[in-house]
């Protein structure tokens, strides 16, 4: 099913209408209703025997690569809400919200221009306001009372990064199952106070087991990483009860977590056009060469880029030129362990 | 006047980009208080750097007629986020960041984020108090107003009624002001006052030189500058205002808002304020009405409202009853 879930008109009075995707156990065709983040937690032991996962993509409109993944999931659920996708069954309720900021969506840029809003930092939104504004509220108010949640988001803008997972605490749960999804690296947010914006901080907030994923490519469709993503979302839900199967067992993974806080930005001192020599997920060692800084004016190396610490590269500057002082390279140098929070 | 760079970086173009500190001192050994204006942190808020241009203009000419006048220190930061300012863009233009969102990190990243440390740093060296002045955004104009934090309302709020605004509004705290300039310069005990003036992508001189004077008065009851020192123009009383006195008045339907009113208007309550009209059908869809009487502050000045689109906040005179 295909439900409206926000509805307004243009100042031109075109309409313009915002949907979601549901598939319920039984066939069911009725979802999780909106209510505020106060509601989610009063009414949490009213809740249905089934669980609900909210997945959401389409933050910004120039990442698609979520957005792929989520469409071939609704794809996915289609066949198995007519009992014929080899032998999977639903055991509870999904809802994919594939498309959040149409307007941004429609310009392929990030935010929309009109108000230049940032809307992964621009929850919980406002019931009344300006059309991002209500967009994210909408969305909260969608998916507050669902049991579990996932983003997927882009990486930040201009870089290319190992496709990963991002949490922002450390509870067992969560971190097993979002070690379902089958990624390798797993980021453990740091306390910034930009974080608070977050729709995964309000999904923290009423209770949700929830982490966001990036998906790495700085292209807007990378389809090798949206298929991977499919198939660990695909795992994702066998590991939650959301979908079951008579022979198939969720697979184990390891995901190795890392803490953000800890991760190593290697800056450029010049200025110049950053060519990298090394690819996100691979190990350097220490004064292993990542890339160096060439003058655009006559192509002299000015800067070879060599990594400080050894690690695994998390991201790089995918945009070539860059300024003097900018981050070229993130180099993760330290395992998560519980013992690093107190130690510092 | 003596010039600083705080920090800058080289662009792959050769060329550099720098953040500037105008400073300051008096000619006695034993200064007074210290002051910082900062403005240009959103590359399209254009209304502080006219205001920047009056302060320097007036410290300048202070210096050479009568130096003995400046009792304290004054650094003016006159363009904070030069890239965004050569964009006229909110963002720091390229990954798209918001300069005034990225305080209080712990391990900034961006360049974006190292530039508005070193600028953090450099005022809580050098301020005893603190004026970061923007313009609204781009689609509502606002009356000069000081927008205090409730929990800093105590060490701020007698600043505030010195700058020559016309309201002072103070409002609980919510999650976004964490990482911005005013806040964490506040809770690094620098009191800072957040001046909203105007409009984005616009200059409205009346504003600025409003705010001009106010500074000038803010600097003489501060001890900064002395008594015998002329205030430029007429000062105004501040209305004090807290968050319920604040009526926000919005649009109920999509279309283009035309006003019928100015900002700055006492309105009073069923007063029309605009109506929406549908550009493409020729009819009226909506009359907006005043819901109370008061200081009318915002207007919307941008056209294009959406359903839910804030068109005017509107200050009553006193706290509506519990």
């Amino acid at each position: 099913m295909i439900e409206p879930i926000f509805e307004t008109v243009s100042p031109l009075g075109e309409p313009l209408t915002l949907f979601k995707r549901v598939w319920q156990v039984g066939g069911a065709q009725a979802s999780p209703s909106a209510g505020t983040a106060a509601d989610a937690r009063s009414d949490a032991a009213a809740a249905t025997a089934t669980e609900t996962l909210s997945l959401v993509t389409g933050l910004h409109g120039d990442h698609l690569t979520g957005l792929y993944a989520a469409m071939r999931l609704a794809e996915f659920l289609d066949t198995v809400a007519k009992d014929n996708a080899e032998g999977y069954r639903l055991a509870g309720t999904v809802q994919v919200f594939p498309v959040v900021h149409l307007r941004a969506l429609e310009t392929g840029a990030p935010s929309w221009n009109f108000d230049s809003l940032n809307t992964d930092v621009a929850f919980p939104g406002t019931l009344e306001g300006e059309l991002t504004e209500k967009l994210c509220n909408t969305l909260l108010q969608h998916t507050v009372r669902s049991d579990y949640g996932i983003l997927l988001a882009g990486p930040r803008k201009w870089w290319r990064e190992s496709p990963h997972i991002r949490l922002t605490s450390t509870e067992n749960k969560k971190q097993k199952l979002s070690a379902s999804m089958g990624l390798p690296l797993a980021l453990l947010e740091n306390g910034d106070p930009i974080n608070a914006l977050r729709i995964t901080k309000h999904w923290d907030d009423c209770d949700l087991n929830n982490f966001a994923v990036s998906t790495g490519n700085t292209r807007p469709l990378d389809r090798a990483i949206g298929d991977l993503l499919f198939d660990g979302l695909v795992q994702y839900l066998l590991a939650a009860g959301l979908i079951t199967h008579a022979e198939k067992r969720p697979s184990k993974n390891g995901t190795t977590l890392y803490a953000a806080a800890g991760a190593l930005n290697i800056h450029c001192n010049e200025a110049g056009l950053f060519l990298p020599e090394t690819v996100p997920g691979k190990t350097v060692g220490i004064g292993e060469k990542l890339g160096e800084i060439r003058d655009v004016y006559d192509g002299k190396v000015k800067e070879e880029i060599r990594a400080t610490e050894s690690g695994l590269v998390l991201g790089l500057r995918d945009h070539p030129l860059v300024c003097s002082g900018e981050a070229v390279a993130g180099v993760l140098t330290k395992k998560y362990s519980r013992w690093s929070r107190l130690l510092g | 006047m003596n010039t600083h760079i705080i920090t800058g970086f080289d662009t792959p173009f050769r060329t550099r980009v720098e953040l500037v500190r105008q400073s300051f001192a008096p000619t006695e050994k034993k200064t007074g208080p210290r002051l910082a204006f900062i403005t240009g942190l959103h590359g399209d808020e254009l209304e502080g750097l006219y205001v920047a241009h009056r302060l320097l203009q007036f410290l300048k000419n202070l210096n050479e007629n009568d130096p003995g006048a400046l009792l304290g220190e004054v650094h003016v930061y006159p363009a904070v986020n030069p890239p965004a300012i050569n964009h006229a863009s909110r963002l720091w233009p390229g990954p798209g960041i918001d300069m005034n969102r990225t305080l209080g990190m712990k391990h900034p990243e961006s360049l974006t984020a190292l530039w508005a440390q070193s600028l953090f740093k450099d005022v809580v060296r050098h301020a005893d108090l603190a004026v970061d002045f923007h313009a609204s955004n781009l689609h509502l104009r606002e009356l000069p107003q000081v927008r205090v934090i409730n929990e800093f309302s105590k060490s701020v709020l007698p600043l505030a009624l010195h700058t020559n605004t016309d309201l002072v509004w103070v409002h609980p705290m919510a999650d976004l002001f964490a990482s911005t300039l005013g806040y964490n310069l506040n809770k690094s005990k620098v009191p800072a006052l957040v001046i909203e003036a105007g409009i984005c992508h616009r200059l409205t001189p009346e504003y600025g030189n409003q705010m001009f004077a106010g500074l000038v008065h803010l600097m003489k009851e501060n001890g900064i500058l002395a008594k015998n020192v002329t205030v430029p123009g007429r000062i105004k009383n501040p209305l004090e205002i807290r968050a319920n006195q604040v009526i926000s008045v919005s649009a109920r339907r999509a279309g283009f808002f035309i006003p019928e009113i100015h900002i700055g208007d006492v309105v009073g309550e069923d007063r029309v304020l605009g109506t929406i009209i549908d550009p493409v059908k020729g009819d009226v869809l909506e009359e907006i009405k005043s819901p109370g009487t008061g200081l009318l502050f915002t207007l919307r000045e941008h056209p294009m409202a959406g359903a839910g689109s804030l068109v005017a906040r509107i200050a009553l005179e006193k706290e509506p009853p519990p």
